[in-house]
């Protein structure tokens, strides 16, 4: 019955079972997370080289339990990462190709009369899993993609009335094509707002793409990949993420940034103040993953792109001046960033 | 298909956009301080201008011209549009005021206007030479002064507005300032210079706050009063770079000699060396610093056939005000044309006269008056209108100069006998003209009135009182100097000067002429102050003639006394400069002198029993050296002042750079004191400091230009994380602060320093020192955003 194709992941225990890694009893020093986080990231390069960035924005939005959106024309290794990324770290990952005719059921679960025991049985969907990796997203229905989306905010599926608490960690990693290519249904703006970030891979420098053809010769460097990490020790690590300070000035920054974009002339739709929550819990992990215990404005400054980009829709006029979507809205957001000033103490 | 150029994600933006900023909001907060400036700044030229139209017409114009800018500025104009609308208004405005008649609907100028505006211009400029001071506000004033305030107001306009350096304005304010000043001889009015730096500190203030509004636009309260630098601090910039500018205002036009000659006055276009030479109203008052001024230069050459050391008066300063002598307030009369030269005043026809024809060469002399013996009665040769002035025998023109003249002056020179002027008897009641002759002021010092008695004691007619008075000042007791008088600092010819002097006993020509004058008149005797030249040295033989040369040196002031019969007679009452004339030498009364040709010697220099400072007059011993003595003190101390003023910046940078150290130190101070100073030692070294840029960005950025520093980066990572702990950490994690810990910071501060300033340019250190722009500036964020309407 499954007409999706849900690839199991290889390390993961079932495909089913809702997995819940608690924090395990000795809480992480941010020296050992910065340890692990560098162990995790040196391992997805191992496969997919000279992406260092888009490996640490990956696993900065997975420590701070948001989702990510990996936008890029295809064949830049997109799911490459996704499924890096999941296969590094020991836990349930299902992965879910979305397809015009996929239906909401296929990705939340369905209800099925058992006819021995005679009563209806919850089979668990694609999004029962630590990691799900929506592969283009943008092919799906409008109605399937809201279906994921409200799993993704909510972290949990009711089905004929019944709540199924999805696992935790749970993070949803999407891959997407650029809107303007063809047979994709762009995510509406609500629901990009899910996403707590949106970085694109950029095609590899001719010396990593020489490297990677030297790796793929033979077999996917995929197959050979291990688990370096546990998953309860992905949930120590976020929660020591939780932990990591936040100083009044920061926050200040952080706050006259997102309102900026509210503000600026060349943009029609500024980001929300969940995009503020999310900057801000997504620079705590960044903080986290360098073993600092405070965000510097620093963080704020290298997430702003990745965060607020995809919330962000510009004028006409900008497109017009600044080329497509995503450039222009960098670019934008660079200038608030070039605009806004550091502040060094608190406000009285 | 389209790609993505490259990564968007988690690289750090570079901050390098920036919108060009497009008005100056809040104009009005700059345009109230600037428009009282240059109401206050006109209304001081009033000791020079009596009053009149000119002051309502100038606030009214430059209040329309700063008006029209400002509603341009409004209106969303570009600012060099709208320093545009200020000078098209002020052009439009004085047009329709001054050139009505011949203008295009009474308003646009036309060809005609240009050509009366250049002719009342002339003529304006010829007023503010002959007119003494104050002077009667005739139109051609009023035109000139409405037309430089229009000129100041665009160029106060284009500094704060368009090229937003506000504190320039200042230069122009103590142009204002220093016109009285320069004309009159006097202080600033203390009141109105007070006023003016008021509103200075105001524009200066109203402009700190307009750019902190421009760079932090519409920002929510809480952030508003952490994220820009203090106000108060800016506050303190701003009032210390006022401060050092008033410094040095007040320091730089009364110690410059020449910088009040680029003034007011030379704008009459007779400019020349300063003082005495650039025509001004008063010629006494600059004298000293014409005689200061190192170097001889040419003034003029003369050949004559003479035996008579001549004295070439240029001016008569007949008015004693008490503070100054002054010319009397007379225009030239242009019906004393040259043709017909009245006989000098006072001279009867019985009293014995010397003719003297002289041929004059003018060299660098570049004055209104013609230099001529006195008294001159036929004069030749001259190019431009010339006029002479019955009272002082002086020959002054209205529209030419004396450079370049060549001339020949034909002069009666008295030559009143001994007994003649023993015999003079004063009328009981002095004419009208001889009574201003005397008028001296109420609250003269006693003891110049008491010296003069007591001098004269023995004297028993006016003319042995007038030699009494004249070997008193030539007696052992006084001495010449140049320079003391500016030293002790009773420089000057005004009566509380002259008490100085007759205390002090040293002095130059203005000390003793005007002293003896005004004892004179204090005696009874009509007295006035000669202003001219010396004989000057001998230089050879022309066709039997004797050629001599005149230099700046030789400038001098004489007493001219009254005696009835004989006329204005000149004393000579300066130890060692000059010469006496034959009736003021101190032979014996008693002694019959003998005929005027026969005693040459009789008239040679009568030698002080102490020998002067300076015998300049001396041929040969008018060394070069002592020229050059009479300069460098003068120059020391304006070189010394300069020095002090230019050290003003580096001082105060000094001054916090040690404030900061020691409060490390001491550990009173948290990491983010060292950081500001890091932070200003690369403001002073010209680097960019945006208010923003992170902390580490910034600390990048130094690391980038720091190169491989081994020391300096350690040093510059250490302060970084001291100060992003101290700042961003959770409260209690940032190490304490302790003196340690201050030693440690000062150190690292200085590692950072050190190695900024090595790796800079020559040029740029020498800047950092001299001028530190950390003093000025303040944190500079980007440029703001333009707002515009949403689309």
């Amino acid at each position: 019955m499954n007409n999706y194709s849900v690839a199991a992941a290889t390390n993961s225990a079932s495909g089913g079972a809702t997995e819940q890694f608690e924090e395990s009893g000795a809480a992480l020093s941010l020296d050992e997370v910065r340890t692990l986080a560098d162990r995790i990231i040196g391992n997805i390069e191992s496969v997919i080289s000279g992406k260092h960035e888009a490996a640490q924005m990956a696993l900065t939005v997975l420590l701070a339990e948001g989702h990510l959106l990996i936008e890029d024309v295809p064949g830049v290794g997109k799911t490459v990462l996704a499924k890096a990324l999941a296969t590094s770290v020991n836990c349930t990952v299902n992965r879910i190709q979305f397809t015009p005719d996929l239906l909401p059921s296929d990705v939340t679960g369905v209800s099925i009369y058992n006819q021995v025991e005679r009563r209806f049985e919850f089979q668990p969907g694609a999004v029962f899993a630590n990691i799900v990796i929506g592969d283009e997203i943008n092919r799906a229905s409008p109605k399937t993609q809201s279906a994921l989306l409200e799993c993704m905010e909510e972290h949990q599926v009711s089905v004929d009335g019944v709540t199924h608490p999805l696992s935790s960690p749970f993070t949803v990693i999407a891959t997407q094509n650029p809107v303007e290519m063809e047979g994709t249904y762009a995510l509406p703006e609500a629901q990009r707002d899910r996403f707590m970030a949106r970085i694109s891979m950029g095609y590899p420098d001719a010396e990593a793409e020489l490297d990677m053809l030297h790796s793929r010769d033979l077999a996917s460097p995929l197959d050979a990949l291990e688990a370096v990490a546990t998953g309860e020790q992905l949930a120590a690590m976020m929660a020591a993420a939780r932990t990591v300070f936040v100083s009044q000035p920061v926050k200040q920054y952080a706050v006259h940034i997102v309102q900026s974009t509210r503000r600026h002339p060349e943009l029609r739709l500024g980001a929300s103040p969940r995009a503020t929550l999310h900057l801000v819990r997504a620079a705590k992990a960044r903080a986290a993953l360098e073993g600092r215990e405070f965000v510097l404005p620093d963080d704020i400054d290298a997430l702003a792109v990745s965060v607020l980009g995809h919330r962000l829709m510009p004028t006409s006029r900008a497109l017009g001046q600044r080329g497509h979507g995503a450039a222009a809205v960098a670019d934008v957001v660079e200038r608030i960033l070039a605009a806004t000033p550091v502040p060094l103490s608190a406000g009285a | 298909m389209t790609a993505y150029g490259g990564p968007v994600a988690a690289a750090p933006a570079r901050r390098s956009s920036r919108v060009a900023e497009s008005t100056v909001p809040g104009g009005w907060r700059l345009l109230l301080p600037v428009y009282l400036a240059l109401a206050v700044g006109v209304s001081a030229l009033t000791p020079v201008l009596r009053l009149g139209a000119w002051l309502p017409l100038s606030l009214l114009v430059v209040a329309v011209m700063l008006g029209a800018g400002a509603v341009v500025r409004w209106l969303g104009g570009h600012v060099l549009l709208a320093s545009g609308a200020v000078a098209g208004s002020g052009l439009l405005l004085i047009t329709l005021i001054f050139g009505q008649s011949t203008a295009f609907l009474g308003i646009v100028p036309t060809l005609d206007t240009a050509r009366l505006f250049a002719r009342v211009f002339e003529q304006g400029t010829v007023q503010v030479v002959v007119q003494g001071a104050p002077a009667t506000p005739v139109p051609e004033l009023v035109f000139l002064v409405v037309c430089g305030m229009a000129a100041v107001a665009i160029v106060q306009d284009l500094l704060v507005f368009a090229l937003r350096v506000p504190a320039l304005t200042g230069v122009a304010l103590i142009v204002l300032l220093a016109i009285p000043g320069s004309v009159l001889f006097t202080e600033f009015d203390l009141a109105v210079f007070a006023i003016l730096v008021a509103l200075y500190f105001w524009l200066l203030r109203a402009d700190v706050r307009v750019r902190e509004r421009e760079e932090w636009p519409a920002r929510p309260a809480s952030a508003a009063s952490s994220g820009g630098p203090a106000v108060g601090r800016l506050g303190v910039r701003a009032a210390a770079l006022a401060a050092g500018a008033v410094v040095v205002a007040l320091v730089v036009p009364n110690v410059v000699p020449a910088f009040t000659t680029s003034g007011f006055t030379a704008a009459a276009g007779t400019g020349g060396t300063g003082g005495i030479s650039s025509g001004r109203v008063n010629p006494i008052l600059n004298l000293g610093d014409d005689l200061r001024r190192p170097g001889n230069t040419e003034a003029l050459q003369y050949t004559t056939d003479s035996d008579e050391d001549l004295y070439f008066k240029l001016a008569t300063l007949s008015r004693f005000t008490g503070r100054t002598w002054a010319p009397e307030r007379i225009l030239p009369d242009e019906r004393n044309t040259l043709n017909g030269i009245a006989p000098a005043p006072g001279l009867a026809e019985a009293t014995p006269v010397t003719e003297v024809v002289v041929d004059v060469r003018v060299q660098a002399s570049n004055t209104r008056w013609l230099p001529v013996p006195y008294s001159p009665t036929e004069v030749s040769g001259l190019d431009g209108d010339w006029y002479w002035e019955a009272d002082g025998m002086t020959i002054a023109t209205s529209n030419a100069s004396t450079r370049g003249q060549d001339y020949r002056v034909t002069s009666a020179v008295p030559q009143p006998t001994r007994e003649q002027l023993a015999g003079v008897v004063a009328p009981a009641v002095p004419s009208p003209y001889l009574q201003r002759n005397l008028e001296l002021p109420e609250d003269l010092p006693a003891v110049i009135r008491s010296t003069a008695q007591e001098v004269t004691a023995e004297a028993t007619s006016d003319y042995e009182r007038a030699l009494a008075l004249q070997d008193y000042f030539r007696s052992a007791e006084f001495r010449y100097s140049e320079e003391a008088p500016v030293e002790e600092g009773y420089d000057g010819n005004g009566m509380d000067v002259i008490a100085r002097f007759l205390d002090e006993k040293i002095g130059y020509c203005v000390h003793y002429a005007s002293a003896m004058s005004v004892m004179a008149r204090a005696l009874g005797i009509p007295a006035r102050v000669a202003v001219g030249y010396l004989p000057g040295d001998r230089r050879g033989t022309e066709d039997g003639r004797t050629r001599y040369q005149v230099g700046t040196q030789d400038l001098h002031t004489w007493p001219e006394l009254y005696f009835e019969g004989a006329g204005w007679l000149k004393f000579e009452p300066t130890p060692g400069r000059g010469d006496l004339a034959e009736y003021a030498s101190p032979a014996p009364v008693d002694a019959p002198s003998v005929e005027p040709s026969a005693a040459p010697s009789a008239a040679a220099p009568v030698a002080p029993t102490t020998p002067p400072d300076q015998t300049r007059n001396d041929p040969g011993a008018a060394s070069a050296a002592s020229v050059d003595d009479a300069g460098v003190p003068a120059g020391a101390v304006v070189a010394a002042l300069l020095l002090l003023a230019l050290l003003v910046p580096a001082a105060l940078r000094a001054l916090r750079r040690s404030r900061r150290r020691t409060a490390l130190l001491r550990g009173r101070a948290p990491a983010s004191l060292a950081w500001a100073e890091v932070q200003d030692t690369a403001r002073d070294l010209g680097l960019p400091v945006r208010s923003t840029d992170t902390p580490r960005a910034f600390a990048a950025e130094l690391a980038e230009r720091l190169g491989v520093d081994e020391a300096a980066g350690v040093a510059l990572a250490g302060l970084l994380e001291a100060l992003e702990r101290e700042r961003f950490a959770a409260p209690g994690s940032a190490a304490v602060v302790t003196p340690e810990r201050g030693h440690q910071l000062v150190s690292w501060t200085a590692d950072v320093s050190a190695a900024l300033s090595s790796h800079a340019p020559r040029r740029r250190r020498l800047a950092a020192a001299m001028l530190p722009a950390s003093l000025v500036t303040t944190l500079r964020p980007g440029r703001p955003l333009r707002v515009g309407r949403p689309a």
